[in-house]
């Protein structure tokens, strides 16, 4: 079940993204969020939703845009490739071998322009996914299973 | 390989109604070939088939269905970089058919009632530019965990998602429009090589018809007057098909509207095995895999009688 989220909340998850990725507020402009038991959703605002929402047992709504079961908020792949395209902060682009190395699920050694914590990684200038920076190391986030599937799919012409 | 005697014989019920039968049997040897829809959210067609093309992909339009494509010489299509930032959709041909007929217009509020896999709920969003608002029933779990990976893949932020039984969809919520794609006997997916359709049991397929035409029926009750409903499946049964449409049409409960589609196709039938339909069923349309190199359909377009 999902609950629209409270003012205190929205300003709570908009302030994340400003501070976190430098995500302007007015990206949310026109979605409204939602409270999940372990995320929280982001989805168009439409004239029906609070109704439906009323009226039906809705189990997810929208697409999931943060992780919360643990006190650390995590940014959702889906999320980031929403809403990255705004951000101005806590980036990374990556080409050629590191990117495969990424791609490999292995460790990147640093250091990075970046603060610790979630970071946004491109690939000329898509947002790909997320990735973890912590002492000096960036770690990919991205679901094993979707992961490996990744291995070896960017062409030479990337390297 | 070619087909079996069992197949032959599970088939040969249609030969008076499938035109050209030969072909259509010689047709079930064809590979399906690999068809994909451009997510128009992230990507125009046209840059979609651009971008592909410059990465060194096989893609060739489908004239008619401005964002589809077949795809060639990929292994995985399900495991590249472009399905991952989720710019394609691997879908059947003919199943891009029904979300185009249904047409969502721009802020409408549809249901799609048995939702899951999710390749024409997320479509219905692409057509509607997102900006509207889809329910997306469907009560079997692992499906639906399926659903909701492509609407995050997609980035489809206009879909909500509930887990009733079909038949149990509360009435209190009314409808612009409708997809219901139930449950089939899957005949038209079959292809010399895949396990047999389930229509081989007589028990499995009545069951079938029963969960159909209950579904039907709540996909009305639930429908605003005068809104509009698909019913499409991927088997040739009639039974499953015109003569479930056949009940809420001959009681003036809904119309059948004429469709036209951009592929070859047959029209619906007004009678089998000794029984009669309306006329009006004419309307909807049956497509083969030799007309067009994909899954076998059945697709009726009905308007909800104020």
């Amino acid at each position: 079940m999902v609950i629209f989220a409270s003012e205190a909340e929205r300003k709570g998850i908009l302030d994340y993204f400003s501070n976190r990725f430098g995500i302007p507020e007015e990206a949310f402009a026109g979605f409204r969020f939602l409270m999940g038991e372990k995320k929280i959703w982001v989805v168009r605002e439409h004239r029906d939703l609070e109704g439906i929402l009323n009226q039906l047992k809705v189990e997810s709504a929208g697409i999931p845009l943060l992780r919360t079961k643990t006190s650390m908020w995590k940014p959702t792949t889906a999320g980031l490739h929403f809403f990255g395209l705004f951000a101005t902060r806590n980036l990374i682009d990556l080409e050629g071998n590191a990117l495969h190395a990424f791609l490999e699920g292995q460790s990147l050694e640093g250091p990075f322009p970046l603060e610790p914590g979630f970071v946004i990684v491109r690939w000329k200038g898509k947002v790909l996914a997320c990735a973890v920076y912590g002492r000096g190391k960036l770690r990919s986030q991205i679901p094993e299973p979707r992961g490996r599937g990744l291995r070896g799919k960017i062409g030479s012409e990337d390297s | 390989m070619r087909l079996n005697d069992q197949m032959l014989q599970a088939f040969d019920r249609y030969r008076e109604i499938i035109p050209e039968y030969e072909r259509f049997l010689s047709g079930l040897e064809n590979p399906l070939p690999v068809s994909i829809r451009a997510n128009t959210l992230k990507v125009g067609a046209a840059s979609f088939l651009d971008f592909m093309l410059q990465r060194g992909y096989d893609l060739e339009p489908v004239r008619g269905v401005e964002e589809a494509f077949l795809l060639g010489g990929v292994e995985s299509p399900g495991a590249t970089l472009e399905y991952f930032l989720g710019y394609y959709q691997i879908q059947g041909l003919t199943s891009m058919l029904p979300p185009k007929i249904l047409a969502p217009l721009p802020g409408e509020v549809i249901l799609d009632l048995c939702a899951a896999p999710g390749g024409k709920t997320t479509h219905l969003a692409q057509l509607m530019g997102d900006p509207g608002l889809i329910v997306a029933n469907d009560f079997r779990g692992e499906r639906i965990n399926v659903l909701r990976s492509h609407i995050d893949r997609l980035g489809i932020a206009s879909v909500l998602v509930c887990g009733y039984h079909g038949t149990a969809f509360p009435l209190r919520r009314k409808f612009d429009r409708v997809l219901l794609d139930p449950p089939c006997s899957g005949e038209g997916t079959y292809r010399v090589g895949y396990p047999p359709p389930s229509r081989d049991n007589p028990k499995v397929a009545r069951h079938l018809v029963r969960i159909q035409k209950g579904l039907l029926q709540q996909a009305l009750a639930v429908l605003r007057p005068g809104g509009t409903l698909v019913y499409s499946t991927c088997t040739y049964a009639p039974e499953e098909n015109e003569a479930v449409l056949n009940e809420p049409v001959k009681s003036g409960q809904a119309e059948i509207l004429p469709l036209s589609i951009p592929l070859p196709h047959a029209r619906g039938l007004t009678s089998w095995q000794g029984e009669s339909y309306h006329p009006d069923l004419v309307n909807a349309v049956r497509i083969y895999p030799h007309q067009v190199n994909s899954w076998g359909f059945f697709i009726g377009h009905l308007r909800k009688r104020g």
